[in-house]
């Protein structure tokens, strides 16, 4: 149990750019609607060499509302995605951050697994092209994997503590568990906190397939995410990013914000297992759910929702399930565990950032997002997984589970305001 | 290229380069601007690779340090053409 002289922290604003929409709103009605965001890669030429040829690309995502021309020259799409998200979740958030009094109190985390590897690629592209002397001085900026922080930092005049986590597809949790602490300890009272991801490239989709993670339903792609049922055969890679504004409660009672839920728990652990491949009795999945409970101070028969990490693997989909059922024991079958993955696909690093809003909204809104294309639970998958549908449900307790290759698992725990 | 710049020509590419390079007007870039006052360090190193595939020209680095203005850059580059 977490020590009891920390502060609460509190969810005042959320942001999101996803293949859904780019917009909280947008995003979150297509998950109630049950739609997916999956179509056939258009981003670059494929052949017939290609095994994977559909991705979740965002087609719309228009930065001009927050940085000019000149300056989308110098920033990858990963750190624009942070930034319009960003931009998103302040408004939200009624909070002028610009101008704050303190803006040694403010401060982000933002992760992303891989960073501004559409530049790294040109970059080499242009190096091999036309030598050393024209590789452009931009690279370094537009690829480092702390851009997204650095330009929001920028952007919101953030002096507080600035940083990215790398930690594939757990980068979203981790930031926004680092972040609540920094305003538990005392360090700031807002932090600026999610991921972002935007690695749809031509490397990383062939890296991806080469591993076999990635599902190959190339006629079917909106079909091809179906967490949970028994013909999946992979993820599907996306992209998006998602901020949330954390913000410590007697700071945002005093400026009378709307709060979503409070964030009360951050559960983190390694597998220690293998680099790519889930531990298949999904060990440290458990330990991380019930680290994060417990720094929550909160039992388990008090979770109402899961949204699960469920990416569509046939491995991972499993160690999960059986973590969930070994933790929550009877309870499991009272609680609701839906993958969002189904509609969005894969985001990597920005995927827990993105899952919050499912997260909180079932809290908030008392909706239940479905994992769609779940038309044959596998065996032994026998929960309430929101099949094709969503649920209404009156949830105070949300868990919020990403694991990613290297073995990070964290699981957040978002409760009810009151 | 055919035939050789005139300083107006080179004038105007330069313009229009650095212009386009920084998402300004061209009428906002005139032989006395200053680097250091219409772009960074970054911007700077970008245009150098910019004039030399426009112009088919080396600049060094110790040369470009030297290039303060816009009227600095369009010189050089004019004398550069000239020895070629």
């Amino acid at each position: 149990m977490r020590n009891a002289t920390y502060r609460r922290v509190v969810v005042t604003g959320i942001g999101c750019v996803s293949n859904l929409g780019c917009s909280v709103a947008k995003t979150w009605e297509a998950m109630k609607a049950g739609r997916s965001g999956i179509s056939p890669l258009r981003t670059f030429p494929q052949n017939e060499d290609w095994t994977v040829r559909f991705a979740g690309e965002i087609h719309d995502f228009d930065p001009s509302h927050v940085v000019d021309g000149r300056e989308q020259k110098r920033i990858d799409r990963v750190a624009l995605f942070a930034m319009a998200a960003a931009h998103e979740a302040v408004a939200d958030s009624g909070l002028d951050l610009r101008n704050a009094a303190d803006p040694y109190r403010n401060g982000t985390i933002i992760g992303s697994g891989i960073g501004g590897v559409l530049t790294m690629e040109e970059g080499h592209t242009k190096l091999l092209q036309t030598g050393p002397r024209r590789v452009s001085p931009f690279v370094v900026p537009r690829l480092m994997v702390n851009a997204a922080p650095g330009n929001v930092s920028i952007q919101f005049n953030l002096r507080g503590p600035s940083t990215a986590v790398a930690s594939a597809c757990a980068s979203s949790g981790h930031a926004m568990g680092m972040a609540m602490q920094a305003i538990q300890r005392g360090d700031c009272d807002v932090m600026v906190a999610g991921g972002s991801e935007a690695a749809i490239t031509p490397l990383t989709l062939s890296a991806f397939a080469s591993m076999k993670a990635l599902s190959t339903r190339n006629d079917e792609p909106t079909r091809a995410s179906r967490p949970f049922d028994k013909d999946r055969d992979g993820f599907v890679l996306s992209e998006g990013a998602a901020i949330v504004i954390l913000e410590e409660l007697e700071h945002a009672k005093k400026r009378g914000a709307r709060i979503y839920a409070e964030l009360v728990g951050y559960g983190a652990t390694g597998d220690a297992y293998h680099i790519a491949a889930p531990d298949e009795q999904g060990s440290g999945a458990f330990k991380a759910m019930e680290f994060a409970l417990r720094d929550a101070g909160i039992s388990a028969t008090d979770v109402g929702y899961i949204n699960a990490h469920g990416t569509s693997t046939p491995l991972g989909d499993k160690a999960e399930v059986g973590a969930v059922k070994r933790l929550f024991g009877d309870h499991a079958y009272r609680l609701a565990m839906s993958s969002t993955k189904s509609m969005t696909g894969h985001a990597l690093g920005a995927a827990g950032g993105i899952e919050t809003i499912p997260a909180i909204m079932s809290i908030y809104e008392g909706v239940l997002a479905p994992t769609i294309n779940l038309e044959c639970p596998d065996e032994g998958f026998d929960l309430n997984f929101v099949p094709n549908t969503p649920q209404e449900a009156k949830v105070d307790v949300a868990l919020n589970n990403t694991f990613g290759f290297g073995g990070h698992n964290v699981s957040l725990v978002f409760k009810r305001f009151a | 290229m055919s035939g050789p710049l005139s300083e107006s020509e080179i004038e105007a590419k330069v313009i229009e380069a650095i212009a386009d390079q920084l998402g300004v007007a061209k009428a906002d870039v005139t032989r006395t601007s200053e680097f250091d006052s219409i772009c960074d360090s970054l911007d700077k190193a970008e245009l150098m690779m910019e004039f030399e595939d426009l112009f088919e020209i080396s600049i060094t680095d110790d040369a470009a340090t030297k290039l303060r203005t816009v009227a600095d850059a369009v010189d050089f580059i004019q004398r550069t053409l000239k020895n070629s």
